[in-house]
């Protein structure tokens, strides 16, 4: 018996907190997220990166327990989701969740208070979500930005080890948007682990420390921030003055993969900017008013999307 | 435990404070009945404290239907997502919706029977103060089976729809449940299904309290069977909600 327990295989690393192995979930004929496999670790803060439709909130809505999958495993600290959400380890933002009308700021928050094991005080959780000035006031009577900050406070006045936010800033302006996650950088800082859906390449580069792509409920990408940008580096578009240029030439150009007209330009785009131009000037040397532009976050986002999406 | 208990405080401050709640959960049956008083008084009686008592039990399928619309609403707005996120206890939700349904249906009915004991229901009866409280608690009691409707109109249809179909509830149980027309005065098959309706057992209640009578058997197994089926199918549905 000894002999049995010394042999059994000792993990090699701290147990992930996540874990989806083959999952699948199906709406009706709609495959929301197809055979995912993914693992998070302690301490890290992931986005999970995809437009909309993705799979993000479905895959979400898995690891909260929320919904079940139709084939695959689902883990959350070793075990089903549901015990985890139930042990108090698991504190989330679910996207476009109401608040009771009639109920006080302050009183939601001290319902979370009671509900968890080990939770932050009332007071800390108004101050770290910027409440304080509207701890007395019914929900019905804040403003959009002031409702996102009571549902991140919700999410993390249990002080969870995992926080889960779904596209949290979705309805902000850019300074609210900037704000709510310095709030979460704040509450991260203490070590504890993140993972937020977000359709902004943008958002993902500055907040997370590893960013998963999805799109069609498959998994893309899978890398820090630098990582996954570098899948689709170097990408650029070049504009030209349209004259003379035959559309034959610029499609053969070294490099060239789009090549789009439009009010007298010529829009090429091009995985090698410095081989592209070089035989540009070489065959129409009199080329006038060349643009050329570095792909932006959102061009590499859509190529990556463009890449895994259509087999 | 504690955590369920503060969710029920929390629901109950939040629908106690709401104005347009109070004076329709309460204000409004007590006002009808006031009115029903004083512009009907000629009117023979039916049944000793007849308007009183089919008072009170609207007043009582008006709280307790309540608890339907209040949970379509918190399905559809994703605030019962949200609180199964937390560790609170699923079905602390719905049971805090049933319990603060009840906490409104005391007053509703202990309201019109205090206006019936103020101005003296002129249908010729003068309870006394012990016999009032008998009758307030038992058709409080009686409000189970209704709260049992309105959670399973609240688990089975989201939003608009729960309140739709708590609308039509509370016209069926108004006018054909035996509080608008009792149903010695309706045609057979209408007084059949009448007495088979969860707020005839709510007046019948009332009204063997009023008269002095024994309870009806046929009242407490229809009063019973609405709690059980309404019940059980509400915990049903509510598996279905969970199992999504």
């Amino acid at each position: 018996m000894a002999n049995d327990i010394d042999s059994s295989a000792a993990p090699t690393g701290p147990a992930p907190i996540a874990t989806f192995a083959g999952v699948t979930r199906r709406y009706g004929q709609v495959t929301a997220v197809d055979g995912l496999s993914l693992q998070i670790g302690s301490g890290e803060t992931v986005a999970l990166l995809g437009p909309n439709g993705a799979g993000k909130t479905t895959a979400v809505e898995l690891l909260l327990g929320l919904a079940n999958p139709d084939a695959g495993v689902v883990r959350l600290f070793g075990g089903p989701p549901a015990d985890a959400v139930a042990a108090g380890q698991v504190g989330a933002m679910l996207q476009d969740a109401g608040l009771p009308q009639g109920a006080k700021v302050a009183e939601l928050i001290g319902l979370v208070h009671s509900l968890y094991p080990d939770p932050l005080s009332v007071a800390d959780a108004l101050r770290l979500a910027d409440l304080r000035a509207v701890a007395g006031r019914r929900v019905e009577r804040l403003s959009g930005g002031q409702r996102q900050r009571v549902r991140l406070a919700l999410a993390l006045a249990g002080n969870p080890e995992l926080l889960i936010l779904d596209e949290p800033t979705a309805a902000l302006d850019v300074d609210a948007r900037r704000s709510f996650w310095d709030r979460v950088r704040v509450y991260v800082a203490g070590g504890r682990t993140v993972l937020f859906a977000t359709h902004r390449l943008e958002e993902a580069d500055a907040v997370a420390d590893r960013v998963v792509v999805i799109a069609d409920g498959h998994l893309l990408a899978d890398g820090t921030p630098d990582q996954v940008k570098a899948q689709a580096a170097g990408r650029s578009t070049i504009s030209v003055a349209a004259d003379g240029l035959s559309r034959y030439v610029l499609e053969n150009l070294p490099a060239v993969e789009t090549v789009r007209r439009d009010r007298g330009r010529v829009t090429l785009s091009t995985s090698n900017p410095d081989a592209t131009i070089r035989a540009l000037l070489q065959q129409a040397p009199h080329v006038q008013g060349l643009e050329v532009t570095q792909a932006g976050m959102e061009e590499a986002f859509r190529h990556l999307i463009h890449q895994g999406g259509t087999p | 435990m504690t955590g369920s208990l503060t969710y029920l405080w929390l629901e109950a401050k939040r629908q106690w404070r709401n104005r347009e709640i109070l004076i329709f959960r309460l204000g409004l049956p007590t006002a009808i009945y006031l009115i029903l008083n004083a512009t009907n008084g000629d009117t023979p009686p039916s049944s000793p404290g007849g308007r009183m008592v089919a008072i009170a039990a609207l007043a009582a399928v008006i709280s307790g239907l309540a608890a339907g619309p209040s949970l379509g609403d918190e399905r559809a707005n994703g605030w019962l997502r949200q609180l199964r996120t937390t560790p609170l206890r699923p079905s602390a939700a719905v049971a805090a919706k049933v319990v603060v349904a009840m906490s409104f249906a005391l007053p509703a009915i202990a309201l019109v029977a205090t206006a019936a004991g103020l101005v003296g229901d002129n249908q010729g009866t003068a309870l006394g103060w012990a016999e009032s409280s008998k009758l307030v608690g038992l058709m409080w009691l009686a409000t189970i089976p209704i709260t049992a409707v309105g959670a399973l109109i609240g688990l089975t249809f989201g939003g608009e729809a729960a309140h739709g179909a708590t609308t039509l509830a509370f016209v069926v149980l108004w006018l054909a449940g035996g509080i608008f027309t009792p149903p010695s005065q309706m045609p057979d098959a209408l007084a059949a299904i009448s007495r088979a309706l969860p707020s005839w057992g709510v007046v019948q209640v009332g009204e063997s309290v009023a008269a002095g009578r024994s309870m009806s058997a046929s009242a407490l197994v229809v009063l019973a069977a609405w709690t059980v089926g309404a019940g059980g199918l509400a915990a049903l549905a509510w598996r279905r909600v969970l199992a999504r």
